[in-house]
């Protein structure tokens, strides 16, 4: 075949820049970190007193909303040796340098350990020591789970996992660079299947822990999905955009075709689909038993169980999360138009919060929950600051570092793909 | 067939006819290179074969763009559109009757709720795609094609293990076998030969009565099920899984000697702290059908009510497979009563709210103790023509199976239990009986949401019985709008010229 006329093609091909610059780090350090930090500090001071359990749960949207992207990275970067794809080789080190960004998360989440230290119950309930849903009032059975050392212990725990498996597949990506064999990236095919196992258990108990424990009382067993899919959405949301962002300055024009944006597009379709299907099922199988505790999540989100089911927020998250974009990103032709896919990645980067805000928000407010204005911007400056200072570590991440794992063994087949 | 039977004329040898030129490659690369070059060259009708689908064949072609995804995207939106439209019709449409679906109260959902539906209208969806997917690249292919000159030629066989094959058909405008060679040699074919056509056979005479055979032979199973269908058997019928047909559990209520449990019980008591759901409902009138602050003396007055009430019913519902006797039997009743037509005057007044009516109860034929049943309907129903449309719905849905459209205890199922001499059926009862007729609206409710008096336990508690209680199927306003509806139905048999208008009488005449 004709993948090794490919590759040599492609090494001559100067007309691309393959290489993240090593300026990034300036960015990184100057503009990202200081505006990240003026508008976190400026939400925070204006939210002292009334707002400030609103300022935490808005805190928890763009701390989870940050490890949504870097999670989903992972999951990527994982499945890809684990099925030992060959299409995604070239978008691979993008995967991996997301990946590395759940470092920076789990820093975003040392403020969150204080809160709970503090006792006030500002955002769990069950770490309050006087509240409704204090941690002496809840059931025998919950405290054994939801009592701040081992809450605390648990999240040392998966950010320590994650950042391991991260680490360890990002730098042996790297370190493949450079070899002269395939020695470095021999154990990651092996590695990835109990990488994917523990990511797997992992998250599901992760996103029980940040966001069903919001609520204490309440459970899903299906949630843990529920958030993957969200992971999944978000990472190649952001994969077509980022694409499209680097095309447009030049960077990998060439290395990534439009065959390669055709399979984000096809993933990112699919895991919209899945997360509807997984979403839908959830809010299903709990609106048709209606049992009061499990029936009260949805009531807080404007949902009548004796009427017709749905309204206002659980019915935009439906319409806009799922039925428009999988009626948007079906055609093969939106897919393989760059700044079609770019634009409903945007679409669904924004989605993707929205979801997260849909499952936080309410937690805080209760029934005085509504959709208006003055809290929402609470809630995006906030998420604006937090994915500032996310960016600013994954830019610091990627500079120098080639943007293509330029000697990956299966690079000449990525380069060659095509779909049917 | 007789075609054939037909002297055979002289056989003329067969001149087979070049319907197209065949081009052989030795690899992927070189095809496509070819199929570009041929198409450049200006040849339109070329068909690419190879053993394994090849990237960039389809460009270099210029293959039209397939139309198929349009197609299944389309029966996709009919098999969503089609889903919710039948699910509305099915659950959440009335009227008119000929065309009427089945508004049936499902787990206290309303009939139409979009989160239900959506299941059925995800399954259609893909229904619909997937069989036009399957069925419609079947159509686009023209296939099944049974045979195909292709597969006559003997170095196309290579076509499915190592060789690549370019075909310009005849039809092409440009054909012309000594161009198309010269064409294809120009660009490194391998080897290029005429295809030719072949002679049409005829189908061999001995498929058709197999086939009559065969299909014949595949209704011989059918025929037997439709057989057994209609005939009785001593046998016992053959149980395959017979899991399903003797299930190892206790009944509910029983009492089991070996019961793993200590009580002997085969049910558990409900757990500590349970609610009933009762004890949350709302107490009045209208939920009960007699008012509240009679609640505690309810059971014990039920057998007090009415006497005799069970062994008349049994009555009645020996009879009430014969229309005829039963009506006698009403009649009989009827005279026997000396109030009931005043009782009757009470009841099909009751939207006229006279207060006679309270009067009446005492007078009846000398019940020690008679039960406050509400004798009006709640002032929360409206007694008009709207609620008895509804109650006529409603009792065509949930009560004409067994009681007869007309209320004769004479509905479907009934007759199909008469029929089958089942011994457990309870025939449903007459509801033009006296008895029945006398009733005061509150018990006719209650018969409804509770289901009727079967007798008492062991304990002197009431039972409820025959009729089970439809309270969970049907609403409350429905109910009483039911019991409108019934009263209406018993007035009808009643009634008498001289409680008519002129204007009434009139249209009648």
């Amino acid at each position: 075949m004709a993948h090794s006329t490919t590759l040599d093609t492609w090494i001559n091909d100067t007309s691309e820049r393959r290489r993240a610059s090593p300026d990034l780090r300036r960015i990184a350090f100057g503009p990202l970190l200081f505006v990240g930090i003026l508008l976190l500090a400026g939400v925070a001071f204006m939210s002292q007193g009334a707002g400030w359990s609103r300022f935490w749960h808005a805190y928890l949207i763009g701390c989870t909303y940050c490890a949504s992207i870097s999670l989903g990275a992972l999951f990527f970067v994982v499945v890809q040796h684990l099925t030992g794809a060959r299409w995604g080789v070239v978008l691979r080190r993008i995967g991996e340098i997301l990946s590395m960004g759940i470092g920076v998360c789990g820093l975003f989440f040392v403020a969150i350990l204080f809160n709970i230290l503090s006792e006030d119950g500002s955002l769990y309930p069950w770490a309050s020591t006087t509240g409704p849903m204090a941690l002496d009032k809840l059931a025998e059975p919950k405290q054994v789970w939801l009592n701040p050392p081992f809450f605390i212990g648990r999240q040392v725990f998966y950010f320590a996992l994650w950042f391991f498996i991260a680490r360890y597949f990002f730098n042996r990506s790297v370190a493949q660079d450079r070899a002269a064999d395939n020695e470095p990236m021999a154990p990651l095919r092996w590695w990835s299947g109990p990488a994917m196992l523990l990511f797997a258990l992992s998250i599901n108990f992760a996103s029980m822990d940040w966001l069903m424990t919001l609520n204490p009382t309440w459970f899903s067993t299906i949630f843990g999905v529920y958030y993957f899919a969200g992971c999944a959405v978000a990472v190649f949301a952001l994969l077509a955009v980022l694409i499209w962002f680097l095309q447009s300055r030049d960077i990998l024009t060439h290395t990534i075709t439009e065959e390669h944006r055709h399979d984000v597009g096809k993933l990112l379709f699919g895991f919209v689909l899945f997360w509807g299907y997984i979403a839908f099922s959830q809010f299903l199988l709990i609106w048709y038993a209606a049992i009061p505790e499990e029936v009260q999540w949805y009531a807080v989100r404007q949902f009548t169980p004796s009427m017709t089911g749905i309204s206002r927020a659980t019915a935009l998250l439906f319409i806009f999360h799922f039925c428009i974009p999988f009626l948007g990103i079906m055609s093969r032709f939106v897919r393989r138009q760059k700044g079609l896919l770019a634009g409903w990645g945007v679409y669904m980067l924004v989605m993707h919060w929205f979801d997260l805000y849909y499952i936080i928000a309410p937690q805080g407010e209760l029934e005085n929950w509504s959709l208006n204005g003055g809290a929402m911007m609470v809630y995006l400056v906030t998420t604006i600051g937090l994915v500032c200072l996310y960016a600013a570590a994954v830019l610091y991440i990627a500079a120098g570092n080639w943007l293509v794992p330029v000697r990956d063994p299966r690079l000449a087949d990525s380069l060659a793909f095509e779909n049917i | 067939m007789s075609d054939h039977d037909s002297p055979i004329p002289e056989p003329t040898p067969y001149e087979p006819k070049v319907i197209g030129m065949l081009a052989e490659f030795s690899g992927p690369d070189a095809l496509i290179d070819a199929a570009r070059a041929i198409r450049e060259k200006g040849y339109r009708k070329v068909e690419a074969f190879s053993p394994f689908p090849i990237h960039g064949i389809d460009d270099a072609l210029q293959a039209s763009k397939p139309t198929l995804p349009w197609v299944v995207f389309g029966a996709g939106l009919s098999g969503c559109i089609l889903g919710v439209l039948m699910q509305w019709y099915m659950n959440a449409f009335e009227e008119p009757i000929p065309f009427s679906g089945y508004d049936y109260l499902i787990s206290g959902k309303p009939s139409w709720s979009l989160p239900a539906n959506i299941p059925v209208t995800f399954e259609l969806t893909i229904l619909f795609s997937a069989f036009t997917a399957f069925f419609g690249m079947i159509a686009f292919n023209a296939l099944p094609k049974l045979s195909n000159p292709l597969f006559r030629n003997e170095r196309f066989r290579k076509a499915t293990d190592n060789k690549f094959f370019l075909l310009v058909e005849s039809s092409d405008a440009q054909f012309a076998e000594q161009t198309v060679t010269s064409a294809f040699e120009e660009i490194g074919a391998e080897h290029v030969e005429p295809l030719y056509d072949q002679q049409d056979e005829p189908m061999p005479s001995y498929i058709v009565p197999i086939g009559a055979v065969l299909t014949v032979a595949a209704l011989v199973p059918l025929a037997m099920v439709a057989m057994s269908r209609g005939g009785t058997s001593q046998t016992p019928r053959l149980s395959i899984w017979w899991d399903m047909d003797y299930q190892p559990k206790y009944k509910a209520q029983t009492q089991i000697e070996t019961s793993i449990f200590s009580d002997g019980r085969a049910d558990r008591p409900p757990v500590a702290g349970t609610v009933s759901r009762s004890s949350v409902l709302t107490m009045d009138a209208l939920h009960l059908g007699y008012p509240p602050e009679d609640a505690e003396t309810f059971e014990t007055a039920l057998f007090q009510d009415e006497p005799g009430e069970s062994s008349e019913q049994s009555n009645g519902d020996e009879t009430a497979s014969s229309d005829e006797q039963a009506r006698s039997d009403a009649n009989k009743a009827k005279t026997d009563e000396s109030s009931s037509d005043e009782t009757e005057d009470r009841t099909d007044n009751e939207g006229d709210e006279k207060p006679d009516g309270e009067a009446a109860e005492p007078a009846a034929a000398a019940p020690a103790y008679v039960f406050p049943w509400v004798t009006k309907f709640p002032k929360e129903i409206n007694v008009d023509m709207k609620t008895m449309e509804r109650g006529r719905q409603r009792y065509n849905i949930y009560c004409a199976v067994c009681h007869g459209r007309a209320g004769d205890g004479d509905g479907l199922v009934s007759q199909r239990a008469t029929e089958l001499q089942q011994s457990t059926w309870r025939p449903p009862t007459n509801l033009h009986q006296a008895n029945i007729v006398a009733q005061p609206v509150g018990k006719i409710y209650d018969t409804i949401t509770n289901g009727n008096l079967a007798g008492k336990n062991d304990r002197g508690g009431i039972m409820r019985g025959g009729m089970p209680g439809y309270k969970e199927q049907i609403s409350l306003e429905d109910r009483w709008a039911i019991v409108l509806y019934v009263k209406a139905l018993q007035k009808m048999r009643t009634a008498s010229p001289d409680e008519l208008t002129e204007q009434e009488l009139a249209k009648l005449k």
